[in-house]
């Protein structure tokens, strides 16, 4: 039994001429109205957006206080999207994030149990502090991230689209925390690092959010059937051999037990990604030209998505850890080499 | 829609790219010359001579074979496509237009074809510009200048016509000279037998007012049967500065020359004495000939020969005192030994030779010594 049919996309075609203006300029739009709320953050407002239009999922990793639960507020907002919010701690139960079957007694006399979904039905859910969140609990998104479906009792519940999932971690503090297995960070699409502000931007933020909340009053300039759409329009930018072969390259020069990988991969990363890194960061990519108002793929797209897209699907080798390497110093030089290969 | 302008770029790309093709295989053609022109003047000069038609030949056959590949290289449009994507600002669009994957058929590929044809129609304006506003890549002046100045060089070496290296003529001069050949240079004989004449008068007349010092001072090699003086010196009998060091004490005309060598040959005998002057009053032995017994445990033929010479002067060798008193004051500065100076007056000068003719070893040597010394000047 199927349920969530309500929310099936409303797929209306774009005129055909031009759909990729009216896509980028709505885009466009969508990104200069989160810049105005989300002061200073304009690279992670970009990311964020493409995850959304990509049908994929993000992983943000950020400082207290550094406005994630306000951008992910923001966000739904400007697209219209229902959204939820998951407070994860070490009790959570699984059920607690996906529903389960209630005892509901009809008018009638006759009881019978009933599912309750849970936040994760919502079309962009917040998951705060998921590494805070037993691991059994962090494994009931597994599905629900990859096939869009929760399964309770041997029936299969469709999630809403568009479906986003915004995770949120903390990268200080992690007594009492349960660090996200390989399986589940392979499910986000990006991990984005919130960076500080810079000055100008903290004296804006004063401006902006000093009394109010901008999210809570923010109009929408799109719906769900608009972010569909122009979802559908990035699945079909063209992708010509060189930016195929560009993308393949990449990916295959982060595994280090390849011979045609990269030195410094060879060198740091003990694991390099995966076939799924290839798909996200192709779609992205794709998102990525139809903001920039192309119904192609350049190169200059791939790059721009690598890091997110691959610097959680990477394992460093243990010495290079102890030496203070990171992922994103290791496939810098990766992704350096990569582009003067181009 | 659009497609003159694209093919209108890329044809315009693509003579930039073959220009650029050209201009390469010109500087190639142009460092390739050069190197040629030197190599050709090297051998020209060393080994054989070269005709300069066939140098020339050989560079324009480099020439044609680098310009007629470089022509032969027309640049395809996915060549053209890839190059304005990569250094005109294309961003991939010409590679995507040109790119056999995507398939129009399907409704969505066709409208972001149609979206894509648009795109690069309005971007053909820049890139042309782009095109215009380029520079050449590829620079050929250096080249072309170092080929010019190693041909202009080339040649003229290769015009000229005696170019037999000025070392092989030394080398099959001094062949010729060795060998006793006639055809020795005419203009060096004349002067050869002049300078042997000159150093064999020299040398009897040094020799004549010592002979009968020599003889006064118990040289009994003197005695006997070859001396130089007493007749015709045989071919065989060297000079004493012609002797080798190691030449066996035995030999007679060795042993009548050794003298020569006393007055160095005698320090060094008395400077051995006296390195080994503690050693010299242990045993009686190394008292009656030190010379001798060191001698026997080197293998240096030159103490050998001085030791013959100590033995000579047996009773200055048997004065212990004098060998132990060893007077550093006297020694002179160029580092001779005690009794140096006294075994010198003992030794006996040159003996002169009596024929001033000199064999063809000694010719040899002296015309070689006589270049040597004309060189240094």
């Amino acid at each position: 039994m199927d349920e969530g049919d309500r929310a099936q996309p409303m797929t209306t075609e774009l005129p055909a001429d031009n759909a990729f203006a009216e896509a980028h300029r709505q885009l466009l739009e969508l990104r200069a109205l989160l810049d105005r709320v989300i002061v200073g953050q304009q690279e992670l407002v970009g990311h964020l957006i493409t995850a959304i239009f990509a049908s994929g999922h993000v992983l943000m990793e950020g400082l207290p206080g550094l406005g994630k639960t306000h951008l992910a507020k923001a966000l739904a907002a400007a697209l219209g999207l229902q959204w939820a919010r998951v407070q994860c701690t070490p009790d959570l139960m699984p059920a607690d994030v996906t529903g389960g079957e209630i005892y509901v007694t009809a008018a009638g006399g006759a009881s019978t149990f009933e599912f309750r979904p849970g936040p994760v039905f919502a079309q962009l859910v917040l998951v705060d502090e998921i590494n805070r969140a037993t691991p059994r609990t962090q494994s009931s998104l597994l599905e629900a991230m990859q096939e869009a479906q929760v399964t309770h009792a041997g029936v299969r519940h469709r999630l809403p689209s568009p479906f986003c999932v915004l995770a949120t971690q903390n990268p200080i503090e992690l007594e009492g925390t349960y660090p996200l297995p390989e399986a589940q960070l392979d499910r986000f699409m990006f991990k984005l690092t919130v960076p500080y502000p810079g000055r100008e931007s903290l004296l804006g933020m004063l401006d902006v959010s000093l009394d109010s909340e901008p999210a809570d009053t923010l109009l929408p300039i799109a719906g769900p059937a608009d972010v569909l759409q122009i979802a559908a329009l990035c699945r079909s930018v063209l992708l010509a051999g060189r930016c195929r072969d560009a993308a393949v390259d990449l990916v295959v020069a982060t595994q280090p037990d390849r011979g045609d990988s990269n030195a410094g991969a060879r060198r740091h990363i003990r694991y390099g990604a995966s076939p799924r890194a290839l798909q996200a960061l192709v779609r992205a990519a794709r998102v990525r030209a139809v903001m920039a108002g192309r119904s192609h793929v350049d190169v200059d797209d791939l790059a721009a998505v690598a890091l997110p897209v691959l610097r959680h699907r990477v394992l460093l080798r243990l010495e290079s850890e102890l030496d203070g390497m990171d992922a994103d110093t290791a496939l810098a030089a990766v992704i350096d080499g990569w582009r003067a290969r181009l | 829609m659009g497609e003159p302008d694209v093919r209108t770029t890329l044809d315009a790309v693509r003579r930039h790219l073959w220009r650029e093709h050209g201009r390469l295989a010109v500087r190639r053609a142009g460092w390739l010359s050069a190197a040629t022109m030197l190599l050709a003047a090297a051998v020209h000069l060393v080994a054989l001579p070269m005709p300069a038609g066939a140098v020339l030949w050989l560079v324009a056959i480099e020439w044609a074979t680098l310009l007629a590949s470089a022509a032969w290289r027309r640049p395809s449009d996915a060549d053209c496509a890839l190059w304005i994507d990569r250094h005109l600002g294309g961003a991939s669009a010409f590679t995507t237009l040109l790119d056999p994957g995507p398939t129009p058929q399907a409704p969505a590929n066709a409208q972001s074809l149609r979206w894509l044809e648009r795109w690069v129609v309005a971007k053909v304006p820049g890139v042309l510009r782009s095109l215009e506003e380029r520079r050449p890549s590829v620079r050929v002046a250096r080249s072309l200048l170092a080929m010019v100045v190693c041909s202009t060089l080339a040649l003229f070496v290769l015009s000229l016509s005696d170019t037999m290296p000025s070392a092989a003529r030394r080398a099959s001069a001094a062949q010729a000279v060795a060998s006793g050949d006639p055809s020795t240079p005419s203009i060096e004989a004349p002067v050869a037998a002049q300078l042997a004449g000159d150093i064999a008068t020299a040398l009897r007349s040094t020799d004549l007012p010592s002979e009968p010092q020599r003889r006064r001072g118990g040289d009994t090699s003197a005695a006997g049967p070859t001396r130089a003086d007493d007749g015709p010196m045989p071919p065989s009998a060297s000079p004493a500065t012609l002797v080798p060091a190691d030449a066996p004490l035995a030999q007679p005309d060795s042993r009548s020359l050794a003298t020569v060598e006393g007055g160095v040959s005698a320090g060094r005998g008395r400077s051995a004495g006296a390195l080994s002057g503690h050693d010299a009053g242990d045993s009686p032995d190394a008292r009656a000939d030190p010379g001798v017994s060191r001698a026997a445990t080197g293998t240096i033929a030159q103490p050998r020969s001085a030791s013959t010479l100590r033995g000579a002067g047996a009773e200055r060798q048997a004065d212990m005192e004098q060998a132990a008193g060893f007077d550093e004051s006297a020694s002179p500065p160029g580092g001779a030994r005690p009794g140096a100076e006294v075994a010198a007056a003992a030794a006996a000068p040159p003996r002169a030779v009596a024929a001033a003719r000199l064999s063809a070893t000694e010719t040899s040597y002296v015309e070689a010594w006589m270049k040597a010394t004309g060189r240094s000047r």
